[in-house]
Parts: C-alpha cells; sequence; structure tokens
C-alpha cells in the first residue's frame, strides 16, 4: 500500500490535457495548466505521547491564460468542469491591464535534480510513523528524565504535479517530504522552560536524536537564569541558524524580489552594483540543490530551475524573478530588461504562480568557525536560539523589534546563563552590512513561504541593541 | 448577529456537497467498525479574490474549494481522514478507525482516555443571511470598488506603491454525527484591505489596513474608503519622518487595534483550553482566582455584529453566544471544545473551529474584546502620563502560551509628555509576561470597539475580531 496512488501522474496530465482541449476550444490565444495532488499521514504529539493520527489528501487543476498580455485565471478540483473553467479565466483576463511583452514561456527543456523522491516515505504505513513518534518521545525522556515532548508530531508528504502549456511545455513529477517537529519542556519547580527543533527531508528519515538533542538542550539551558543588570546596550549577539532564520527570510527574501527592488519598495532599491553587505558575504538561490525543500526540475511556469547570484562578495548583483513580474517592470520602464531567472512559485492550484525562492543559501568567504569557538571569539554578549514576532519586522526598511526568552549571556567566552526575556531591535541589513561572521555549520531550515533558506549560525558584532529591562 | 433578509432567498438553498445518506453511511460504518463517536464535516467555501496593484488588476479569481473530515473516536483515542476527494472518504472509514486504535493503544494505564462533553443535540439549520449577497455582485463591480479604493491613496508622491484586494466568501459547513447532529449552517465574511509604501530619501515605510468583517456586499459599503485611505496615506508619511523607538520600561497607552491584539496574544491564547490541557498554558490551575486587574473583564463573541471572527454555529455544532473570560480580573473559563470541556469539567462553550473542510477542529477565538472602563475619552487616559508612549495599530504578535510571555509590534506612535502626544515614533513593540502586564493595567476608557479584521495562526489560519477600549499599562517593556 503506497500514499500515491498507482498512475496519478498520468491521471492529472489526462486532467490538463481535458482543459487544454477546453481552451483551444475557445482559441484561448496561450494557456497554462496546472494540476497537482496531496497525499499525507500526519501524528500528533501532547504531552509526551502520541494524540491524534491523520491522513488524506487534498488538489486540483488551474489554468491560466494569456490573451494580447491579459492575464487570467480560474481553478477547480476537477477537470469535469474545464469549460466552465476556462469561461472564468477569459472573463477575468478581460479585468487586467494589457502588459507589453508578456508571453507564456517556451519549453526550454529539463534536467532532473536528485534526491527530490523517495519511495520509501510513499510506503511508510501510520503504524511505523508512530513508531517513529513513540522513538523521539522515548529519546527526549532518555536525555532528561524530566523532559517531555508538549508538543509537535511528525508528518508524511508526497506531492504529484503536471503542467502543460500552449507553448509545448508537458511535464509531470513527484516530490516527497518526511518532517517532523518538538516543542520539549522541563516544568520543575513552578517554571517551564522549553525548546523546540524541527527537521525536514525528501528521504525517509530515521535518526530524531539530533533534533531531540537540539530541544532538550534548550529547554535545559534557560533554567539557569541569571540576574542582569536591567538595561539597554548595544552588544553581540550570536544567532542560532534557528534563532536568525525568521528574521532573515522576512526581511532579506522581500527584499530581494526583482519587482521590490526595481519599483523602490526594498531597502536596497537602487543599489544595484552597490556594497550592501559586509565583503565576505555572498547569497545564492539555488533551485537545483539536490534533496532541497525548495528544488525543482522546472519552476512553476515549467522554465528549468538554475543558480542566481544575487549578492556578491557584499555587491547586489540580481533579484529573483517570474515571467509576469519581468515584462510588468520592463513596460512601467522601471527596469531596462528583465527576464525570468527560473523562480515562479506554485502554492498550489487555488492561486496563480507567484515569484519567490527556490533554496536562499548564505555564504562566506572568510574563515568560519563552530559555534563553540565563535562564542569564545565574542567574549561578551549574547546567544539567540529563537526569537517572537520576526514575522512583525518591516520588511521594507530592515527594522526590526522582537523578543526572546530563549537568550542566554555570555561572558568572557564563556555561557554563564540564561535572560528571562530580552528585547532585540536593529536594522537587519546594516547589521549584516558590518562586522558579522559565519559559524561553519549549515542546516536548511523551512521557510513559511515555501522553500528553504540555508542560513548557519550567524554572529553580528555591531547593529543589535539588546533590552534586558 | 442580526439576520437580515436577503434579497434573492433562493440563492441559499444550494443543497448539500456531501450527499446526506452517504453522510449517514458513512458514519452507520464508522459505528459498525468501533467508534464511539463519529463525525463527518463538509465545507463549502464559494469566494472571490481580487489584488491590485497601483490601481491595476493584478489578479481576479473566483474560486470554489469543497472540502470534509471525517474523525472517529475509538477506544478514547481519535483518528481522522481530510480530502477534496468526497466521492472516496467512504472508502477511508476503516483505516481511519485504525489510526485511531493505533493511537489508543499507547495510552498508559493512568491516562484518561478521549470524552466529549455532552452538548444539546441539533437538527436546525442555521444561515446568516448579508443584505447583499456576495455571490449576486459580479466580478468587475468587485473590481471596480477596489479601484476606487486604490486611487483614493495614491495622493501624495513619496507613496511609491499601493497594493490593495478584496475578498469575499460564502461559507456553507455541514455536520452529520454519529449522536443524530445533522445540521448545515452558513454566512458570508467581506474585506478590503491595502498596503501603503512610502520613500523619502533613503527612508522606506509601509503601512497596512484591512476593513471588512462578517457579512455580504454591505460590509464594504458601510464602511467610508474616502476615510480610510486618507488615514492609511497619513500614517505612511508620518512613519516616514518618526523617529525610532525608545526601549525601556514605560507607561504605554495603547490604541483599540492594538488592545485588541495584546488581549488576543496575551490572554486569549493561553485560555485555549487545547493548549491547557497539553501543558501549554501559563493559565493552567488558575481558574477562579485574580489574574488581572479588577478594571479588566474579558470577553469572546461569535456572535459579534459584523466582526471577522463571528460564526454562527461552531465546528462541533454548537449554536454560538458571547463567553466571558476574565470578569473584573478574575479568570471565569476557558474556551473550550467538547473534549476539553470534558476533561475540565467545564460547560462547553462552542469555540471549536476548524481552517476549512480539510482540517479538524481546534480551540480557537473568534472576536476578543476587553470591555470598556472609566476613562471618558483618550486625553483623560494620557492626562497622567508624564513620560509614555501611545502606540496605534498592529503589525501582528505572538505568544509564547506556556512560559506566558508575549510580543507585539504596533504600525505607528508617539511620544507621550507631560500628558499630551508629541513627537511621532516607528518600530515600536511591545513584550511581557501576560500575568504581570494584566495586573499593571490602570486605564481603560470607556468605549469599547472591534478593530481592524485579523487573522490567527495556529497550525490552522482562521479569520479572527479583536479590539477593545485604549488601554494605560504601567511598566511596559517597550522596544
Amino acid at each position: 500500500m503506497t500514499l500515491v496512488p498507482e498512475g496519478s501522474q498520468d491521471r492529472l496530465l489526462e486532467g490538463c490535457e481535458i482543459i487544454g482541449k477546453a481552451a483551444q476550444d475557445v482559441s484561448a490565444p496561450m494557456w497554462e495548466v496546472f494540476a497537482i495532488q496531496s497525499y499525507g499521514q500526519d501524528v500528533e504529539i501532547e504531552r509526551g505521547r502520541v494524540s491524534l493520527a491523520g491522513g488524506g489528501g487534498e488538489g486540483g487543476y488551474c489554468i491560466r491564460v494569456v490573451d494580447s498580455g491579459r492575464t487570467g485565471f480560474a481553478y477547480s478540483t476537477t477537470p469535469d468542469n474545464a469549460v466552465e473553467m476556462v469561461r472564468k479565466a477569459m472573463r477575468t483576463c478581460a479585468l487586467t491591464p494589457a502588459i507589453e511583452g508578456l508571453e507564456l514561456p517556451e519549453d526550454a527543456g529539463s534536467t532532473p535534480v536528485e534526491g527530490m523522491w523517495d519511495s520509501k516515505v510513499d510506503q511508510i504505513t501510520p503504524e511505523e510513523l508512530m513508531q517513529q513518534a513513540d522513538q523521539v518521545i522515548e529519546k527526549v525522556s532518555e536525555l532528561d528524565s524530566r523532559a517531555v515532548v508538549t508538543g509537535g508530531g511528525m508528518a508524511l508528504s508526497c506531492h504529484v504535479g503536471a503542467l502543460l502549456t500552449s507553448q509545448g511545455i508537458s511535464s509531470a513529477g513527484r516530490i516527497s517530504s518526511h518532517s517532523a517537529g518538538i516543542q520539549v519542556s522541563i516544568d520543575e519547580d513552578d517554571r517551564i522552560t522549553s525548546g523546540w527543533s524541527s527537521m525536514g527531508s525528501r528521504s525517509l528519515v530515521s535518526d530524531f536524536d539530533g533534533m531531540c538533542e537540539e530541544g532538550v538542550e534548550w529547554a535545559i539551558s534557560t533554567r539557569n537564569l541569571i540576574d542582569v543588570e536591567k538595561n539597554v546596550e548595544d552588544a553581540q549577539v550570536l544567532f542560532t541558524h534557528r534563532g536568525i532564520s525568521g528574521l532573515f527570510s522576512n526581511i532579506f527574501c522581500s527584499a530581494l524580489r526583482g519587482e521590490k527592488l526595481s519599483r523602490g519598495e526594498s531597502v536596497w532599491s537602487g543599489k544595484f552594483g552597490q556594497s550592501i553587505l559586509a565583503p565576505h558575504l555572498s547569497l545564492v538561490d539555488d533551485g537545483r540543490l539536490p534533496g532541497g525543500a525548495g528544488s525543482g526540475t522546472r519552476d512553476g511556469e515549467g522554465l528549468p530551475t538554475r543558480v542566481t547570484s544575487l549578492i556578491d562578495s557584499g555587491r547586489l548583483v540580481s533579484g529573483i524573478w517570474a515571467t509576469r513580474d519581468a515584462a510588468e517592470q520592463v513596460e512601467a520602464g522601471n527596469v531596462e530588461s528583465a527576464d525570468s531567472t527560473g523562480n515562479a512559485g506554485r502554492g498550489g492550484h487555488h492561486s496563480p504562480p507567484v515569484t519567490s525562492f527556490n533554496n536562499l543559501i548564505l555564504s562566506s568567504s572568510d574563515r568560519q568557525i563552530e559555534r563553540e569557538s565563535m562564542i569564545e571569539e565574542m567574549e561578551h554578549g549574547y546567544l539567540v536560539q529563537s526569537v517572537m514576532g520576526a514575522h512583525t519586522a518591516n520588511p521594507s526598511s530592515g527594522d526590526f523589534s522582537v523578543t526572546t526568552s530563549s537568550i542566554l549571556r555570555v561572558k568572557d567566552g564563556e555561557v554563564v546563563g540564561a535572560v528571562k526575556q530580552a528585547g532585540l531591535s536593529g536594522n537587519l541589513p546594516a547589521a549584516f552590512s558590518k562586522e558579522v561572521s559565519l559559524a561553519q555549520m549549515n542546516k536548511a531550515t523551512p521557510l513559511w513561504s515555501g522553500g528553504s533558506i540555508i542560513v548557519p549560525d550567524v554572529l553580528l558584532r555591531q547593529g543589535i541593541r539588546v533590552n534586558s529591562s | 448577529m442580526s439576520a437580515a433578509s436577503s434579497p434573492n432567498t433562493d440563492s441559499w438553498k444550494t443543497g448539500r456537497f456531501l450527499d446526506e445518506d452517504l453522510a449517514e453511511r458513512i458514519i452507520d460504518s464508522a459505528k459498525k467498525c468501533g467508534a464511539t463517536y463519529a463525525e463527518i464535516r463538509t465545507v463549502s467555501n464559494r469566494n472571490t479574490s481580487i489584488s491590485m496593484r497601483d490601481g491595476k488588476v493584478r489578479n481576479a479569481v473566483p474560486g470554489h474549494d469543497v472540502g470534509a473530515t471525517l474523525r472517529c473516536l475509538v477506544d478514547g483515542s481519535w483518528g481522522v481522514h481530510s480530502t477534496s476527494d468526497l466521492k472516496a472518504i467512504h472508502s477511508q472509514v476503516e483505516s481511519t478507525i485504525s489510526m485511531a486504535r493505533q493511537v489508543a493503544a499507547r495510552r498508559s494505564s493512568g491516562e484518561k482516555p478521549v470524552s466529549l462533553a455532552e452538548v444539546p443535540i441539533s437538527t436546525k439549520d442555521v444561515h446568516w443571511r448579508p443584505l447583499k449577497d456576495i455571490r449576486d455582485i459580479d466580478i468587475e463591480d468587485k473590481v471596480a470598488v477596489l479601484s476606487e479604493f486604490d486611487s483614493m491613496i495614491r495622493t501624495d508622491e513619496r507613496i511609491v506603491s499601493v497594493n490593495t484586494g478584496f475578498s469575499d466568501e460564502h461559507v456553507q459547513t455541514e455536520l452529520v454525527t454519529s449522536e443524530g447532529m445533522n445540521r448545515v449552517w452558513s454566512f458570508q465574511r467581506t474585506c478590503t484591505n491595502a498596503v501603503v509604501t512610502g520613500r523619502d530619501d533613503s527612508q522606506v515605510a509601509s503601512y497596512r489596513t484591512r476593513v471588512g468583517g462578517v457579512g455580504g456586499y454591505e460590509a464594504i459599503e458601510r464602511v467610508d474608503l474616502d476615510e480610510v485611505a486618507r488615514s492609511a496615506t497619513e500614517s505612511t508619511l508620518r512613519i516616514l519622518s518618526a523617529e525610532r523607538s525608545p526601549s525601556g520600561r514605560m507607561n504605554l497607552v495603547a490604541d483599540p487595534d492594538l488592545t485588541g491584539v495584546y488581549i488576543h496574544e496575551a490572554l486569549g491564547h493561553p485560555c485555549e483550553a487545547d493548549l491547557v490541557a497539553a501543558g501549554d498554558s501559563c493559565l493552567d490551575g488558575k481558574l477562579g482566582e485574580m489574574i488581572g486587574d479588577p478594571l479588566v473583564t474579558v470577553l469572546d463573541d461569535p456572535t459579534w455584529e459584523g466582526g471577522h471572527g463571528s460564526f454562527p454555529v461552531d465546528d462541533e455544532g454548537l449554536d454560538t453566544a458571547s463567553r466571558t473570560l476574565i470578569e473584573n480580573g478574575r479568570l471565569v473559563t476557558y474556551l473550550n471544545h467538547r473534549e476539553t470541556a470534558a476533561h475540565f469539567d467545564i460547560p462547553t462553550n462552542g469555540a471549536a473551529r476548524a481552517q476549512d473542510g480539510l482540517h479538524h477542529p481546534l480551540v480557537r477565538m473568534s472576536n476578543t474584546m476587553i470591555m470598556g472602563g472609566k476613562h471618558e475619552d483618550l486625553d483623560e487616559l494620557l492626562e497622567d502620563v508624564q513620560d509614555g508612549v501611545y502606540a496605534c495599530g498592529t503589525r501582528g504578535g505572538q505568544v509564547d502560551t506556556g512560559r506566558g510571555s508575549f510580543q507585539f509590534a504596533a504600525q505607528e506612535a508617539w511620544r507621550i509628555r507631560d500628558g499630551e502626544l508629541a513627537e511621532p515614533l516607528k518600530d515600536v513593540s511591545v513584550s511581557g509576561m501576560t500575568l504581570s502586564i494584566l495586573k499593571n493595567v490602570d486605564g481603560l476608557t470607556k468605549n469599547a470597539v472591534l478593530a481592524s479584521p485579523g487573522f490567527c495562526g495556529k497550525g490552522q489560519m482562521v479569520p479572527v475580531g479583536d479590539g477593545g477600549p485604549a488601554m494605560r499599562i504601567r511598566d511596559a517593556l517597550v522596544g
């Protein structure tokens, strides 16, 4: 028994053909039919035990038509409504403005990306998934008898997709994923401390020890509260990869969209070719990372994925684009030229493709050392594992003001204890343009808007204000 | 919530999306397989989504989603199956029962099995009919309204970008349970929103606004969009020239919008009984205790007229009603669904909500309000503040319910000096510990109002409303 029924890809493509034919019947000049069907299982954990098991599937079809630069869109859960879908798409097409030069992409070929499908994920049974949850619960308890997995769970999913266009693209594929997340709590002496950890992979994961250790470690380390002088100070802050990921994705991902850059909505608008980050930092979007959370053979419009350099040695070199945004900004005169960078993302069948990141990877040409060595080198400052309110950061300016209860004080190169709660504020692009160091470890952390960002631990030596009052 | 008569009552009779006989057969199968309780909930969502940028339509999408969730309680544990393929759900009964049994087998002898509080079994349909059914309005007319709203905002050369949106939905839910509950309910929700971006030299600022709530097209028509546009434009330009927020402990006065977010994040979430039962709430064991200043009374009301988080029947089939969570500083009850009402042995209060037909219900808020106090108006509330911050609007918030800490961010703010508003501030955030801050509330204006519509994420995204009067807090941590 598998999650994905046999013949799913063929059935999706057949459905796309039915809708494509309906579009041809009304002489839609350009059309693109996308279909996706998702299947999944999940297990929830509460208060140290498996509390619920579930499964299911959902999916549907959508069509985008382009007629003289105007675009229309409609969707349905079944191709049985093909004629109605096409009629709706053509009607909404008339409501949008014509964008000169907007055309759906021609087939430019594609090369598969490795590591996107694991048949073991497709074959695992609900009982086996629950056994994995049992192992995680037991492991946490083994690591510290006080520690309990108070929340979280395990999930498996398999997605089958198909794309058929009037421009010669006919493609179908499948991806799998296996993920887990746990909140570990220690409730002792009338005080609860918690640690959160998660992991995800396109392949079946069998070893969750690292995730358990991280959760338990932070539940323990934040128990040792120390008295800190209640004040506001500019301090060095070492963000773990998990601690920086929310702010990084909220601010940097927004700022590097091509249309935001060209429309003056990005903090880096008008700065192409200029130095915007520390000179040893580079940022690429890699749609072809083997097994990457945001990887794929083609993007959501059927163009082959690629590696795009965005910031090279601190200088802004490019933004990311999908077809429509590129044509629109060229027509508006905001940029001389722009083409898709293979960054059209699909959030399902309910909405048209939008410009989105695949795998955003931050790297440094400087010496990179392990977290422990960074703590020694920073001498005085703070180590932050998570922040609350990363989504309230201002993506237009890069300013942020967040709170953390997962913060450790570092003195003389050693962690000396935990601070109960502190505010962190500053301007993230500015902080990354000053003294900044990256640690050795790279770990993928899920990005809420799809895809992933891969950012190691980051030491920001300037530009962060810590309010421990 | 008033149920106004619709000009076209026939359009409400869409019929069921999951055949009633088939639903009954599925429930019978589940019972035969050993379910002590089974339900199948089908949700149809017919909607329109329009987005516009700088006066040009980006997308106009008429949509219709249908999903169903089968939930079975077997040996005191849950098994769940959700699907958009309604034809196939009958074939999933056995596997859903099997999953529930496997969960039950993991329960230790000391753990309580899941049980459900008894509730009235209803077969009554409830339809909140709007004055103007959104399904009778052409998408071209909706685009025209959004286009007009958009044009009202672009009135200053420093405004570099305006993104606007319109959304409406007609939600119909069908619930059939093994206890004999068999009912259909429906309502509509309509909203419009804008994100305004301004630029002045190197400064960039953005401001978000959203209006609307439960109701048909009248939910937008009754709003003074011109005033909303003028206010958003002014706020954006003011933030451009505002100073960075001071940091430290100080007196904070929050407008109704921010008061609402505070009460939602800091108190509403820890009041959710599923979090309390999971050991993830700072309000665990505090029922009946004084947790706030006697000034503080908080209610959660799914029947608030026009509220973004209003709904007529909860997702376990209970008729909704207003519930008081804190009365004069004392914690009166937790928000609950049937499982947690039984767990805590407290009366049910109909707070089961699921995002859609593809999710199972959790304990969720609706429209959460702190009630008005004794201060006549904002001026009177500011009078006694020598130095502080007046913060308005919200860019969202977050809470750690277990530790009882929270953070939320204001859209704009002013410094308060000698009882009066002084220079504008930007990027103001407020954080603190729920149980400390509730005791530091020392002033509320008389008039409590429902503020901007919002959304709440707790694994599932649901529309919510919140609000209150202007509120003064001593010794708040401002960042």
